[in-house]
């Protein structure tokens, strides 16, 4: 019995063992791809579908699909009356502007190489525009947009995962965004009556990345400013923090637990926070705003700086309230919104 | 009367080891299920800015022919503004064509500026400090001459220095030779575990991420504010971890910031950087377990888990103890430590013999990196675990010699085994 019991205690031992040695043996193993010429790119969706579209519809002939990441039939809007509904080809606009009738679901991308404009009620998978790209009332973005020129979204759209333009895009009210990049961002606006965020504002100072730093506070106020009125150092408290209203900080702030920063406030470096900020009416920040939590911003703030590229990143959601400009680009996990 | 206190201090220290082993388990079983199911954490490589640190690149050399053009091509190609970057290589004391080599590419590359070193002083802290004294970046990276960096490597460390907070950022290694042999295989799917579970998981939890000493990099003011690299430490890296938190700089976790390098292909050689690395190891933990218990800037979790960091070098030397101890004991006839319930204690613990702990780490970790497969493996593990037990042991037990005689650390250089033409 106790042979028995020795040969089975030896054998359930060893067994894990041989049989991890065979698999050694006879499965190679893997080596984790590392792409070593990635770089990041916001646009990158429509830079490389353009870039694919491009190479590819030099050789396109009239009747023909094209292999984009598989054969893909293409219909040539310029061309086009009556789309069907839904659309299932690559909907390809070159010599005129693109100007889909509404109420129509587009399954496939768009390549739009001049201005387009899309109608109330439409539902887009995804669209690459060369000019100028108005977005419609209550249109469905599935994937992303982009474009070359301006982008304009009005009220009540879903701009789906990535919305991107080398100009400015304009959101109207009641928009859904994951990804938004732009040199200028103006949300919860109109194109014609955005606004016009004050020269002055621009010649706010940039900050040192690590100036003067002072720990642990709770509150931010008058107090704290040299004789100039400005508050001349960084902020890095565990604290959740408030910075009171009307302040100036030259300095960067970091706050391990909520953030909380009243109105007109302005804020020359970057903000990063481990849970939610809640920035004030015309706030000013010159620097990133970063949020391991949610993010709202009031209205009339403004992050970053003309001709300067600045991030909002949030883990969870984004909100903006009318009349905000961002410069630069904006993340979130969770959904963002504006009011 | 004296056998009876052996008896009773074999026992106390039968179930201290238990106990230690049970508290290892579940750190680590947290940490693997912190990856699977908690909360993440983001790094900041989403942020887009123009407002970028300038960087010095330091990467110590000795010897380095072999391999020096991959890390300074790869780097040549890195997409940082040039205005904002400097390289330095560190020539420590090379016998062979590392100078020659390096000055070759200083003609070429106005921003390659080598510094060569024929000094005594040898060794990686030595090199650094010197380095350290003529770099202009506000921001250091540190690199290995075997290590080849993806072109937006720097930008993605760097950008953690946007945040005010952090001192030191820490990329993730992947070996490029995993698949060599057994050693390697066993190696990479270590360091996985490593990386994807364990650091990921401190980052979420925001305990004690440790700064690897290479792919990653640090604020040159800090370091040279608190008196640069101890050139007494053969762990500088651990070290420079355990000062920044201490002083309340955060070292933060950049899992996607991931660069190749090379693992020991022999027994030998690993030995040799296991026992180094442990020896390294526990002299910080001489050094910095009293300064992490009284720091004022770590929390009470941050002071637990870095005082469990610091100790992790010297569990296996107490485990090889518990063992000797154990069968001393059995043979003794004095297993009978505790009845009843209590012999679960031991049974999860002698479960968990071994430190089953990195198996939950590495499974997690294999599974996110989609090398599940590679699961099948974790068996083998057992033979590295004693091969580690024993090599920790011996490098802890170098440490101890090394805070009584006070013993000058010797310098020495994981050998390299790809050559510049086998790319």
């Amino acid at each position: 019995m106790i042979i028995i019991i020795s040969i089975a205690f030896v054998v359930m031992l060893l067994f894990p063992i041989v049989g991890a040695y065979w698999f050694y043996k006879k499965v190679k193993g893997d080596i984790l791809y590392i792409n070593q010429d990635r770089i990041r790119d916001p646009r990158y969706f429509a830079v490389s579908f353009t870039k694919m579209m491009d190479k590819q519809f030099e050789s396109f002939e009239q009747g023909e699909s094209l292999h984009l990441s598989r054969e893909e039939k293409i219909l040539l809007a310029d061309e086009i009356i009556n789309y069907p509904n839904p659309c299932e080809a690559v909907v390809i606009a070159e010599k005129y502007d693109f100007n889909p009738p509404g109420k129509i679901e587009f399954n496939k991308e768009i390549y739009a190489m001049k201005n387009s404009k899309i109608m109330d009620h439409v539902q887009i998978r995804a669209i690459a525009c060369k000019k100028d790209l108005v977005i419609g009332s209550n249109v469905r973005i599935l994937r992303w947009a982009d474009a070359v020129g301006k982008l304009i979204a009005k009220d009540d759209c879903d701009l789906g995962i990535s919305t991107t333009s080398t100009k400015e895009i304009v959101i109207g009210n009641r928009c859904d965004f994951r990804r938004l990049y732009a040199p200028e961002i103006y949300l919860g606006q109109k194109e014609k009556t955005k606004i016009k965020v004050e020269d002055n504002l621009n010649k706010l100072n940039d900050f040192n990345l690590l100036g003067k730093i002072k720990y642990d506070l709770k509150y931010i106020d008058e107090s704290m400013a040299n004789n100039d009125g400005i508050i001349d150092f960084s902020i890095v408290s565990k604290y959740s923090l408030t910075v009171l209203e009307d302040l100036t900080i030259n300095g960067n702030i970091r706050s391990g637990k909520k953030l909380r920063i009243c109105d007109n406030v302005k804020i020359t470096g970057n903000v990063f926070v481990e849970d939610d900020i809640f920035i004030g009416r015309n706030v000013v920040i010159l620097g990133t705003v970063f949020s391991q939590g949610n993010i709202k911003v009031e209205e009339g703030s403004v992050i970053g700086k003309k001709n300067s590229i600045s991030s909002v990143i949030a883990r969870g959601t984004i909100t903006f309230e009318k009349n905000c400009v961002v410069y630069g680009y904006i993340s979130n996990e969770q959904g963002g919104q504006t009011y | 009367m004296g056998m009876g206190i052996t008896i009773m201090i074999m026992k106390v220290y039968m179930v201290v080891t238990v106990t230690i082993m049970l508290v290892y388990a579940i750190r680590h079983f947290i940490f693997a299920y912190n990856r699977m199911f908690g909360r993440q954490r983001l790094y900041y490589n989403d942020i887009y800015t123009d407002v970028m640190p300038s960087v010095s690149v330091l990467i110590p050399m000795h010897n380095e022919e072999q391999v020096l053009n991959f890390v300074l091509e790869s780097l040549i190609k890195c997409e940082y503004d040039k205005d904002l970057l400097e390289i330095i290589p560190i020539n420590d004391n090379s016998t062979d064509k590392t100078k020659e080599l390096l000055d070759e590419y200083h003609k070429k590359y106005s921003f390659i500026t080598p510094i060569h070193r024929d000094c005594e002083d040898r060794g990686k802290p030595a090199g650094l400090n010197d380095a350290l004294k003529i770099a202009k970046g506000d921001i250091i990276i540190v690199f290995d001459a075997d290590y080849r960096p993806a072109r937006d490597m720097l930008r993605h460390l760097a950008m953690a220095f946007q945040d005010p907070e952090v001192g030191a950022v820490m990329g993730r290694v992947i070996p490029f030779n995993g698949n060599k042999n057994l050693l390697t295989r066993l190696l990479n799917i270590e360091r996985s575990g490593g990386y994807q579970a364990d650091q990921q998981a401190r980052y979420n939890m925001k305990l004690i991420t440790q700064y690897g000493g290479t792919v990653g990099g640090f604020r040159k003011d800090i370091i040279l504010e608190t008196g640069g690299f101890n050139t007494a430490v053969l762990a500088e890296d651990t070290e420079l971890t355990f000062r920044f938190f201490i002083k309340g700089w955060k070292v933060v976790y950049a899992n996607s910031a991931e660069c190749y390098e090379e693992v020991p292909e022999t027994w030998e050689v690993r030995a040799r950087q296991i026992r180094r690395w442990s020896s390294g190891h526990n002299n910080v933990m001489f050094r910095y377990i009293i300064p992490t218990i009284k720091s004022k800037h770590l929390t009470f979790m941050q002071k637990i888990d870095g005082i469990m960091l610091l100790l992790i070098y010297a569990i296996p030397f107490i485990l090889l103890l518990g063992l000797i101890n154990s069968l001393g004991l059995f043979y003794l006839g004095e297993m009978n430590i505790m009845n009843g319930f209590w012999v679960i204690l031991f049974i999860g613990a002698y479960n968990s013999f071994g430190n089953f702990a990195p198996f939950y780490e590495i499974g997690v970790a294999l599974f996110m990196d989609g090398m599940k497969n590679d699961a099948r493996l974790l068996p083998l593990l057992t033979f590295n675990f004693y091969f580690y037990m024993w090599q920790i042991s011996r490098g802890f037990i170098d440490s101890i010699y090394d805070l009584i005689t006070k013993r000058k650390v010797k310098w020495a250089k994981t050998e390299r085994f790809v050559s510049s033409d086998n790319n």
